[in-house]
């Protein structure tokens, strides 16, 4: 989830100047994740929180019709792609920790509906076709840290918050690992996804081997709260890099945002075209007892989930193992997967108003 | 508008365009580039780009022949060639002057380009070989003949341009595994990488190679091994971390280009994705359409470079085909190019507008700029303007291979066999590379498609049909032998008042024909071939049929030759204003702010896609523009 405007150099200097302030001011006492185990549970979290809107937008956007909603389809798929270089980040970070990042589908998958991981539990996501009601899901699991918000681990208002506490926790264990000659990163650099491994959205992959370079990979995740100077920094001719919320807003509101434009309210630039009806009527939450009925339509929804859990594993092992996997093995699986879960969303289910769809569970 | 005086006016803003575009605003010249295109094909970013690619693939999909053009707009106010109306010159004369080029023969002209933002590298296939050294010194190491000129410029000297072309194209390749005889010695400096490691090569590639370390085919009594290349391609694969080439850039105090490095040591190459979307297109996907269009732009084309001009110096100038070079008589020089702005693709009617600068850059195409010369009776003191058409001309063997090989995966080619791409035997015949095809028969048969519907003709349906696609289709393989067309100043664009098209511009009216020097080079590739096929077991399935347009015969066996797309030579380079066109600046002789680019400027072509070449030579010619506009 990025709050983070890479293009964006007002953006960066807010962030950079909020990450030093708290710094400077809680340097002294200990961080709530005060231990090397408990920021690996953290980061596990962080694994988990990652790879949990992955399943709700992948339905969103393979919900669309072929040759329709191109700029939707443009924004859900930039948004998964940088979702997933977060995953790989934050595994990357995990790695150069000496950590053990678990990526498989054993450890990552969620049964929706369900909260965020150590989220607000009374805030529920689904699995959803693209509409009015998932964007306004995604808006709401993007949403902004308010100013001022205290980092937390566990039921977080923001990943924001979440992403604090992280940040905290590793500037006072690398200070005293090296009051006490321990060093913080003992990880092994090969293990490390470079930036050539991984490709297609979200900036550029960062390799972590210090503290600087795990406060980028933070910084590239999380940003502090949007609107801090209340305008939307964009700049139209350079195009595309506003924070996912925004990204988000401009469906929502079908309208694009232009130059000046306020952070809390909604785009009024130009108009965004949005056919909310050229859209597949996937029915909410797919489930694989659902369908237990139609042993030929469980089997291809059996087969999706086979693919997901091999597309983790192979992930797992990438940033476990050998980096080559990714290229190798991985992403013609994410092609797979596509084709696999756009086929379900054509498939007639219940009593013929709805579709099937993938319903991303665990399989062994 | 009228009133401004740019720097430089150029025009055509395919890659040679755009690279001198690119180079000039990077130095702060005010730049104007008139492209005779569509404005919606020359958009640089945004939706409208997005929308713009998608309106292509949509129209490729329909086409019934997925010809080069197939996805692109046809414009009548600027028309392009398109190679299904390359017909046998026996045809009524009405019939084989269908289409745009006039073809008068006795063999008709096989190659298109495409009018375009971007030009023809929005339908290239992406190889980026360069020329060998003995290819820029044809004349004088082979004895050859007339219409036979050597480079004004050597290999080595070409050296610095070629890397910058590597570096603009975004080349992915393997020194290592860029194989050549060893008689041709190493072409790359120390220590070079490109800067994206090599497009893996295919399955059907691997299964060619094997087992044959110690085969030797025989040519003229001679026994050759054959040397596998890994093709370098202009398609984004992973960058090569050892790469360390940022850009090129003017030095203006040493008046020349210079190749930078890196500033911080940890910077690396960064594949450049889709005009609309830097994102999509960072790795080659394997959509295997290169040839007409890659769906995500992985593949280079020159968009790209004109997307990284300096916008603030740039100015494009669509749907504006230029007409005539108005000509100082006192002085010689250019004064200014007249052009036509169309308003809508096919409409009548058009407003005519000069457009003015220091210096002048024709980017037109090689018969695009010929015609251009010809039309405004410019730069052409030596009669060489429109001489010396040259195309490489393909020889295509296909057959069945005893196992699956599984053609159509990934980009066209991914190896070429070197071994005949030099030798002494050029004295005698053309000399030639083997680049092995990955599309299937597509070429020669037009399949996948055409296998279904023989089959289906022939009552074939259901399983039985499936079983025999997948039989059949995954076996079929294809070499296409490209042989280097000889200069021959007979093989030329004219201009004549008879022919026209809609908004009254001249067509190219093309006299072509192949000599004996290319006849020869046909039946060794033949024999060449046919021993490959028998080691290998590949069932051959090659025929050459008389009534197909360029079918020709020699010692009374029949070939039919392709044209490759490659088309070159109408403004050759020299060292004499007697018997060229523009000197090694790529300067006409004739007209002190003229200047051509592209791959007409090319005296011989080598046996490598000239595309690198062209590019290279563009650097070339940047370099000297910006030399004497800061005199």
């Amino acid at each position: 989830m990025s709050f983070y405007q890479d293009n964006n150099p007002n953006r960066q200097k807010l962030i950079r100047r909020s990450f030093a302030e708290s710094a400077a001011l809680e340097s002294d006492k200990p961080p709530v994740l005060d231990t090397k185990p408990k920021l690996n549970a953290a980061l596990q979290d962080a694994l988990r929180v990652e790879h949990f809107t992955i399943p709700p937008y992948l339905c969103a956007l393979y919900s669309i019709k072929e040759g329709t909603n191109d700029k939707a389809v443009d924004i859900i798929k930039t948004v998964v792609m940088e979702e997933m270089l977060h995953l790989i980040m934050v595994a990357n970070l995990m790695n150069a920790l000496g950590m053990k990042p678990e990526i498989t589908g054993k450890s990552l998958i969620a049964r929706y509906p369900e909260p965020i991981p150590n989220g607000a539990p009374d805030f529920i996501v689904s699995l959803l076709k693209f509409s009015k009601e998932s964007i306004n899901t995604f808006l709401r699991i993007e949403k902004p840290a308010k100013e001022g918000a205290k980092p937390e681990t566990a039921n977080f208002h923001s990943i924001g918050q979440f992403y604090e506490a992280i940040r905290e926790s590793l500037i006072w264990l690398d200070g005293k690992g090296k009051n006490d000659n321990e060093p913080l990163f003992v990880g092994k650099p090969e293990k490390q996804v470079r930036a050539e491994d991984y490709y297609g959205g979200g900036g550029k992959l960062i390799t972590v081997s210090n503290l600087k370079e795990a406060e980028a990979v933070l910084n590239e995740i999380v940003g502090q709260g949007e609107g801090i100077d209340g305008t939307i920094n964009v700049d139209m001719k350079k195009g595309d890099e506003l924070a996912h919320y925004f990204r988000f807003n401009q469906i929502f509101y079908e309208r694009n945002y232009k130059p000046g434009d306020n952070a809390r309210n909604p785009p009024t630039g130009t108009p965004m075209k949005v056919d909310w009806d050229s859209v597949y009527n996937m029915e909410p939450n797919p489930k694989m007892e659902k369908y237990s009925e139609y042993p030929w339509l469980l089997e291809k929804v059996k087969a999706f989930n086979i693919t997901y859990n091999r597309l983790l594993d192979s992930i797992h092992n990438t940033c476990n193992h050998d980096r080559e996997l990714l290229r190798k093995e991985g992403i013609p699986l994410m092609y797979q997967l596509k084709l696999q879960a756009v086929e379900l969303m054509k498939i007639p289910s219940g009593n013929g108003n709805y579709t099937a769809g993938p319903s991303f569970e665990y399989v062994s | 508008m009228e009133d401004f005086e740019y720097d430089v006016v150029i025009v055509g803003s395919g890659v040679a365009g755009a690279i001198v575009a690119k180079t000039l605003t990077h130095a702060n010249k005010k730049v104007l580039v008139l492209e005779a295109g569509l404005e919606a094909g020359i958009v640089l970013g945004g939706e409208q780009a997005y929308r713009t690619n998608k309106e292509y693939l949509q129209t490729f999909y329909k086409a019934m022949f997925k010809t080069p053009n197939s996805p692109y707009p046809k414009i009548k106010n600027a028309p392009s060639p398109e190679v299904l109306d390359v017909k046998p010159i026996e045809q009524k004369e009405n019939k084989r002057h269908d289409g745009y080029y006039v073809q008068k023969g006795p063999l008709p002209f096989g190659s298109d380009n495409l009018v375009s933002g971007g030009g023809t590298t929005m339908h290239w296939l992406g190889t980026t070989l360069r020329m060998l050294p003995n290819d820029f010194k044809m004349k004088s190491t082979y004895k050859l003949g007339e219409g036979w000129s050597d480079w004004p410029i050597s290999y080595e000297e070409m050296v610095p341009y070629y890397e910058m072309a590597e570096n603009e194209i975004g080349v992915s390749g393997s020194v290592e595994r860029h194989k050549l005889p060893p008689e041709i010695g190493d072409i790359f400096r120390e220590g070079y990488v490109f800067p994206m490691t090599e497009i893996p090569q295919s399955y059907l590639d691997e299964k060619f190679m094997a087992g044959d370390e110690d085969f030797k085919v025989t040519m003229h009594d001679e026994e050759h091994k054959l040397y596998y290349c890994v093709t370098p391609q202009g398609r984004n694969s992973m960058p090569n971390m050892k790469y360390n080439i940022a850009g090129v850039e003017w030095k203006p105090k040493q008046k020349k280009l210079g190749l930078e490095p890196w500033e911080k040591k940890e910077n690396s190459y960064e594949p450049k994705g889709s005009i609309w979307d830097r994102y999509t297109g960072q790795r080659c996907e394997g959509n295997a359409s290169c040839v007409p269009i890659c769906p995500v732009q992985a593949k280079y084309n020159a968009l790209k470079t004109l997307k990284s001009a300096k916008k603030e110096n740039l100015t494009i100038i669509p749907q504006a085909v230029a007409f005539d070079l108005m000509i100082d008589e006192e002085t010689n020089k250019i004064q200014g190019i007249t052009y036509k702005k169309y308003k809508t693709a096919d409409d009548l009617g058009y407003s005519t507008h000069i457009a003015k600068g220091k210096i002048y850059v024709l980017a037109a195409s090689a018969i695009e700029n010929a015609k251009l010369l010809l039309a405004s009776n410019a730069a052409n003191s030596s009669d060489q303007v429109g001489r010396n058409l040259m195309d490489h001309l393909c020889l295509l063997t296909w057959g069945l291979f005893p196992e699956k090989v599984y053609p159509f995966r990934g980009p066209g080619s991914t190896t070429n066999i070197s071994t005949f791409r030099d030798g002494k035997f050029r004295e005698d015949h053309a000399a030639w590379i083997v680049p092995i095809d990955n599309w299937g028969w597509g070429w020669p048969e037009f399949s996948p498609g055409t296998d279904v519907s023989e089959a289906v003709n022939k009552g074939v349906f259901g399983k039985k049909l499936r079983k025999q696609l997948n039989e059949d289709l995954t076996r079929q393989v294809l070499l296409h032998f490209e042989c280097e067309q000889n200069p021959d100043p007979n093989n030329r664009v004219t201009i004549d008042p008879i022919y026209k098209d809609q908004l009254d511009n001249y067509r190219p009216v093309i006299n072509y024909n192949v000599s004996e020097y290319m006849l020869k080079a046909f039946k060794a590739a033949k024999e060449v071939s046919d021993q490959i096929f028998k080691a290998k077991g590949i069932i051959e399935r090659t025929k050459y049929n008389s009534k197909e347009a360029d079918y020709v015969e020699y010692k009374g066996v029949g070939y039919t030759f392709r044209g490759a797309g490659h088309i070159v030579g109408t403004h050759r380079m020299g060292d004499k204003k007697e018997t060229s066109v523009v000197n090694m600046d790529m300067r006409t002789w004739d007209h002190d702010n003229l200047y051509l680019a592209g791959s007409g400027n090319m005296p011989t072509l080598g046996t490598s896609n000239p595309t690198l070449t062209l590019a290279a030579l563009s650097f070339k010619a940047s370099e000297a523009i910006l030399k004497q506009l800061e005199k």
